[in-house]
């Protein structure tokens, strides 16, 4: 079923927790994160949506980051989830599981009365 | 090295946060971030990463061109009073001439050159400001 790209309000809601939970699995740089989220059905992500996303991160200690210098290029970012960040993703995971199953009882149900 | 697109892009990237007073080591991030993803994509970064201007806003979303402003007028005033000063301080200096309200020529000149010097040292000052500390 071709259902991408997904509408960009739904992501909104979805790529921050995924970001999250992308860096929880090891330490990964920008251009990974997109192709992991493209390989997990969320589409291609541009740049000017995942980078700012990260900053905040970043900003907020759930994310550090450091340089990794290339050859001759300008390196790569790489980021790491920290404690508080693992708190958090542990939140969201409870709370995001319990959303997840109320939206999809009211959306169904709407169908259903409507059929 | 980038492209002339992407450098074109990092040159207007780093203005756009320039102007909205971004911390200069933040500016280097951006920039140094755009340019790894370019180079890890191939993307084009009009495309990936949108317009310059609307991309600093997300890092610099509150600050303004205030500053901006002020060194424009601020360079603007003491440029040309100045320059006025020094001017008609020389001409009246040759001529043997006072300037306006009986004032001596000489001191149109070094009221002429004090605010010429204090143009240079503004420019100079706010362009060590945006410098990170050593």
């Amino acid at each position: 079923m071709d259902v991408e790209p997904w509408p960009s309000e739904w992501l909104r809601g979805v790529l921050g927790p995924a970001v999250l939970s992308i860096v929880a699995e090891g330490e990964t740089y920008g251009y990974l994160i997109a192709q992991r989220l493209e390989q997990g059905g969320m589409g291609r992500v541009k740049g000017g949506t995942l980078y700012p996303l990260l900053a905040r991160y970043e900003a907020a200690g759930h994310l550090t980051a450091a340089w990794h210098d290339g050859d001759g290029g300008p390196g790569r970012k790489f980021f790491t989830i920290t404690d508080q960040g693992r708190d958090e993703l542990e939140l969201i995971r409870q709370n995001w599981a319990e959303f997840s199953r109320r939206a999809g009882t009211l959306i169904h149900a709407a169908k259903e009365r409507h059929a | 090295m980038p492209d002339h697109r992407t450098s074109t892009y990092l040159d207007e990237l780093r203005l756009a946060l320039e102007i909205r007073d971004a911390p200069e080591a933040d500016i280097a991030d951006v920039l140094r971030q755009v340019e790894s993803h370019i180079a890890d994509t191939g993307d084009d970064p009009y495309e990936s990463f949108g317009s310059p201007t609307d991309y600093a806003k997300q890092y610099a979303p509150t600050a303004s061109a205030a500053r901006f402003w002020w060194l424009v007028i601020a360079s603007v005033l003491l440029a040309v009073t100045g320059a006025w000063l020094l001017i008609k301080g020389v001409i009246g200096l040759v001529g043997d001439e006072p300037l306006p309200w009986g004032v001596e020529p000489v001191w149109g000149v070094v009221a002429g050159g004090t605010l010429l010097v204090a143009w240079i040292v503004l420019l100079v000052a706010a362009a060590l400001s945006r410098r990170p500390p050593a």
